[in-house]
């Protein structure tokens, strides 16, 4: 079966400052500042060099303590946003 | 590479040595503006005479070896006070350059327009002078001097001020470096010497009416920030 796995674009910049992570999306050239959750998961995809979102969904229950549905939906989103800003590439990826 | 800061000693040996891409025809004229800084030639009679393509090339060559080195080149006026800079951001018509200029005695002007600071890990932030030209076309040899605060200036009819943090300061201090647009690791330097530089001096940001009436008000805030 695939997945898809995403990964953060070579085209980002970013640095953590003050626990959130302040993003440039180099191409276009926008500053992107995250909250403390998002951030969270950009720097565990940072650490890991891809994830899924059900992957990112367990980090939101484990590290900022949200119920699974909750956490599900806030990593659907997050995913959305990436991508929608092109900061995340996508790949399919088969499970094992 | 030779580790660099300006006032290190090996600052005009560690730029020369890499000489940035299509700006060979400009590097004597940049290299003076690095000697005028460091106070190692007599520059009286450097000035900088051509157009402002010219200016564009230079800014950029400074700034993209800037980079390079933990430095970055900020659209920003800067006043010397008791030995210490304060450097001010703001979008254009905010009033860098009046504040710069008219100082009725609160301090010297010491940029206007440019600035240049250096952040060295182990040391306080430093900052120079526009290192290629003065804003009326003149290198100003003044030596380094440490950086007292970054201060972002918007016009408003009774001055305030307020400490912001350093997300804050990071924030927008990435709209005023000067760098190639759409060069990822120049961006991902500016993003490290931006945080570390905002992360050692006070950030504050503050309304700024066009008088003198602003400088007690910053510097007492300061001054309760470090008790």
């Amino acid at each position: 079966m695939m997945e898809t796995e995403y990964l953060i674009s070579e085209a980002a910049a970013f640095r953590l400052v003050d626990g959130q992570v302040l993003i440039v999306n180099v191409p276009g050239q926008k500053l992107i500042v995250l909250n403390r959750a998002a951030s969270v998961l950009w720097q565990r995809l940072d650490e890991a060099g891809r994830a899924t979102e059900a992957a990112l969904a367990k980090i939101l229950e484990e590290e900022c303590g949200a119920p699974p549905e909750r956490s599900r939906a806030d990593a659907r989103a997050f995913l959305s946003e990436m991508r929608s800003r092109s900061l995340f590439v996508e790949r399919e990826h088969k499970e094992a | 590479m030779e580790s660099l800061s300006p006032g290190s000693g090996q600052g005009i040996r560690a730029i020369t040595s890499e000489p940035v891409q299509a700006c060979r025809r400009v590097r004597t004229t940049v290299f003076s503006g690095w000697l005028g800084l460091r106070g190692d030639l007599l520059v009286g009679d450097f000035e900088v005479t051509g157009s402002t393509g010219l200016l564009r090339v230079m800014r950029l060559a400074v700034a993209e070896a800037a980079l390079l080195r933990g430095g970055l080149l900020l659209h920003a006026s800067a006043v010397l006070v008791e030995g210490r800079v304060w450097v001010f951001l703001g979008a254009s018509g905010t009033g860098k350059t009046t504040l710069a200029e008219e100082l009725r005695g609160a301090g010297e002007t010491f940029s206007v327009d440019c600035s240049l600071v250096y952040v060295d890990k182990g040391r306080e932030p430093v900052a120079y002078p526009t290192p290629f030209s003065d804003w009326n076309g003149t290198v100003v040899p003044r030596e380094e001097h440490p950086v007292a605060g970054i201060v972002f200036i918007e016009q408003a009819p009774e001055p305030w001020v307020k400490r912001i943090s350093t997300l804050e300061a990071t924030r927008r201090l990435m709209h005023q470096i000067i760098m190639v647009p759409g060069q990822p690791d120049s961006t991902a330097r500016a993003l490290e010497s931006g945080e570390a530089l905002c992360g050692q001096v006070g950030c504050y940001h503050m309304g700024f009416r066009r008088d003198e009436s602003f400088w007690p008000l910053l510097f007492e805030t300061a001054r309760e920030e470090r008790r």
